[in-house]
């Protein structure tokens, strides 16, 4: 039967249904030479199984003439930012800093992604053992109102002709050094104005209506972003969001999400 | 090799020198798999760090190249399925080896992004080993050796993969239809309409 490959291929070749699976796997070569000798046979008698076959070999052919990028150079913009976030590791290595968030990390590159996923986002429960940060967290920050605020910088900058300083550089070592600068912050970046935040937190499946405890424009392992602070799924945690400017359905990879005890 | 050990041994200038020569083709492998260019640096990009700070633990079991490209496609992979979770717009398809001037550039475009809305169907491992092998052409052995599995499982993931997107592609356009073969199941919102 379709869909069940270890069951089709332990049936006799000579009578088992010539099901879409079990043709593609002979056109892929997955079964023994014998039991493709034998269904080889059958098929070229039967008509619709030798459809089954040509419209495969026309969606190898489709496939294969997609553009290949085997011979696609890296930009160099890409490039630069590879040797500056390498350069920041090495350094944050060299320094033997240690973080001040002993979060387990989920999302793309951590391999964690999948649990969540199979454990679902109601029963979330990945918990960190991160003592030193409960201490230092002290959630007085309510969140208001998600102001249309206009990044800090553009008013100092526009007013003073001082130049703003730099979103803080961060590596996903030392992200929870921020945590107390981030709680009660506003400063949603390039999230503003608020429907590019709604449209962002939709996409990470903030509820309606939930609002960030904090907002810090950011740069994580070299890439721009905006570390947001958000309730977790369990009381006493706190879920570190940092996502791209482009955040949003298209772009719904956050650059790195934790779940910190509060 | 030499530039692992180089860098265990403490050579500051050895890891960027390895990533300088493999960053071309992770770039290509992260593009195609991913299909959006900002996703592809970010997988390389995550790649490249998770091999900086695992590199002291490689063992030259695997040749680096084979190392850093599994790296870099499981960060695919993990990409996609993050996707899986939460469904995206599909990318137009870009690359430095579209023709210039196509026979019919405007089908040919078409058809690309149907193809592109197809693979994007798939699941994360089918979708990897159909673009290394049918759109890359990497071989079996190469593919598995780069996913870290086996042969006969990248060959399973690319027959359950085409079947499905012969269907999706139209190549099958009512396998229900076709006297003896059983289909398989493909959402009925992706089937390819006419």
């Amino acid at each position: 039967m379709a869909g069940n490959n270890g069951q089709a291929r332990s049936a006799d070749p000579a009578v088992q249904p010539l099901s879409l699976d079990l043709l593609a796997d002979l056109h892929a070569g997955v079964l023994d030479e014998a039991v493709a000798a034998v269904l080889r046979a059958r098929v070229a008698a039967d008509p619709s199984a030798r459809t089954v076959l040509a419209a495969l070999d026309a969606t190898v052919a489709d496939l294969a003439a997609l553009p290949r990028q085997r011979t696609a150079r890296i930009p160099d913009e890409v490039a630069t930012r590879l040797e500056s976030a390498l350069a920041a590791e090495a350094q944050q290595g060299t320094a033997g800093q240690e973080s001040s968030v002993q979060a387990i990390p989920f999302g793309p590159g951590t391999g964690l992604t999948a649990h969540r996923r199979r454990a679902g986002w109601a029963g979330l429960a990945v918990l960190a053992a991160a003592a030193a940060v409960s201490a230092v967290l002290a959630l007085s920050a309510l969140p208001g109102a998600i102001a249309h605020l206009p990044h800090p910088g553009d008013v100092l900058g526009a007013a003073s002709g001082v130049q703003p300083a730099p979103p803080p550089a961060l590596t996903r070592s030392n992200l929870g050094s921020v945590l107390d600068q981030a709680l009660g912050a506003r400063d949603y970046g390039p999230l503003t104005p608020s429907h590019l935040l709604r449209t962002c937190l939709s996409t990470h499946r903030v509820p309606a209506g939930e609002e960030p405890l904090g907002a810090l424009e950011v740069t994580l392992d070299g890439r721009r972003g905006v570390l947001l602070v958000l309730p977790a799924d369990r009381i006493g945690q706190l879920r570190l969001l940092v996502v791209g400017p482009n955040c949003g359905p298209a772009h719904p990879v956050p650059l790195a999400e934790y779940v910190v005890p509060r | 090799m030499e530039l692992v050990a180089a860098h265990v041994a403490g050579d500051a200038g050895a890891f960027p020198e390895l990533m300088r020569r493999h960053r071309d083709r992770m770039w290509a492998v992260a593009l195609q798999t991913l299909r959006d260019p900002e996703e592809a640096a970010d997988a390389v990009q995550d790649a490249l760090l998770s091999a900086f700070r695992s590199v002291g633990s490689f063992r030259g079991q695997a040749q680096v190249t084979t190392w850093l490209h599994r790296i870099v496609v499981n960060a695919c992979i993990d990409r996609l399925r993050w996707r899986e979770a939460r469904p995206t717009c599909p990318l137009p398809e870009t690359g430095p080896d579209e023709p210039a001037v196509a026979r019919d550039a405007m089908a040919d475009r078409d058809t690309r992004v149907t193809i592109a809305e197809a693979l994007d169907s798939l699941p994360a491992e089918q979708r990897a080993a159909i673009v290394l092998i049918d759109v890359e052409g990497y071989s079996v052995a190469e593919t598995a050796a780069l996913l870290g599995v086996a042969e006969g499982t990248v060959k399973s993931r690319c027959a359950r993969g085409r079947a499905r997107l012969a269907v999706l592609l139209g190549h099958l356009r009512n396998p229900d239809a076709i006297a003896n073969v059983s289909p398989v199941a493909v959402p009925t919102q992706l089937r390819k309409q006419g």
